[in-house]
């Protein structure tokens, strides 16, 4: 059923991508990008705040606990976080985001609340569905997978 | 040509690389605002309060300058009471939590105990991560600045 009042730009790609230096303006980049993207796919607005929220802090963990890259530091040419975004279709249509987050720095054990610290994984966690943290001493990858989303408006198109 | 506006206090950004969009897409931006431009910090200064204005994004860049101006703003009360107006805000993460809870944590402790009012009416970026932490019980929220100053109006 499509959702009204909202049209899908048919010519929205169905996968996003891209690589940032590991900065502390990445997770802004980061936002920017993919929230532009969640628009264009006429994504739940109430989805699409706690999607952005999770990116921001897989992108800012991987800047700084992966590479450890402090305020103000500039990171190695190597040190990137890659974010890979693509829409999942199920069996009856309904949609679902699929984020990947990964960087090439060190494993980070997540560390657990205390005094105010530590709530990101929290936050990542409540952005969908499912969550999955790959690590080792050659990187982490943070995989979520959104909650159900409508099928897409775009009349007739397939994401 | 890529355009470099003066900063003085943030890193050069380089542009992203392996932008994969099919069907060729947007270039990336050549450039990224500075931090001056992500957040937004105003100082609204009333008889009985200091209203802490904040829009924009508060994110791990952003939240040492949200923990300056209330660090500016608790020196400043002479005997007022401190509100943090975060309605105009549309990014808030774990930084941003971070800086609000150790703000609110000072003002506990100074003297009078006056807590840290917090305005959030139903801004969903910031009211999303401050329950699903769990800080709605331990900061003090209100739907409106009118009410934070006056005390009523608590959510």
């Amino acid at each position: 059923m499509p959702v009204p009042g909202a049209t899908a730009r048919p010519s929205t790609p169905s996968v996003l991508a891209f690589t940032l230096p590991a900065e502390w303006v990445a997770p802004s980049l980061a936002r920017e990008r993919f929230d532009r993207w969640l628009g264009d796919l006429a994504w739940p607005g109430s989805q699409r705040a706690d999607l952005v929220l999770a990116l921001s802090e897989a992108v800012s963990n991987s800047v700084e606990h992966g590479y450890g890259i402090g305020s103000g530091q500039l990171p190695d040419e190597a040190d990137v976080v890659e974010v890979h975004a693509r829409v999942a279709v199920g069996p009856d249509d309904t949609r679902r985001v699929v984020l990947i987050v990964r960087d090439l720095g060190r494993w980070r054990e997540p560390v657990a609340p205390q005094r105010h610290r530590g709530h990101g994984l929290s936050m990542i966690r409540a952005g969908g569905d499912e969550l999955r943290i790959d690590g080792d001493d050659d990187g982490t990858t943070v995989t979520l997978t959104s909650r159900p989303a409508p099928p897409s408006p775009a009349s007739g198109a397939k994401p | 040509m890529r355009r470099s506006p003066p900063r003085t206090n943030v890193p050069p950004v380089k542009p992203a690389g392996d932008e994969l969009l099919p069907g060729g897409g947007e270039a990336a931006p050549a450039w990224s605002p500075p931090q001056e431009q992500l957040i937004d910090i105003r100082r609204d200064e009333r008889a009985d309060a200091v209203v802490v204005q904040v829009g924009g994004a508060v994110d791990g860049l952003t939240a040492p300058r949200l923990r300056a101006a209330l660090g500016g703003a608790f020196d400043a009360l002479d005997g007022r009471i401190l509100v943090v107006d975060l309605t105009g805000v549309g990014f808030f993460g774990s930084a941003g939590l971070r800086a609000l809870a150790d703000a609110a944590d000072e003002a506990a402790a100074r003297p009078g105990f006056e807590r840290l009012r917090i305005v959030v009416d139903h801004n969903r970026p910031v009211v999303r991560p401050i329950e699903l932490t769990g800080y709605d019980a331990v900061l003090a929220l209100y739907y409106d600045v009118e009410g934070a100053i006056s005390g009523t109006g608590r959510e």
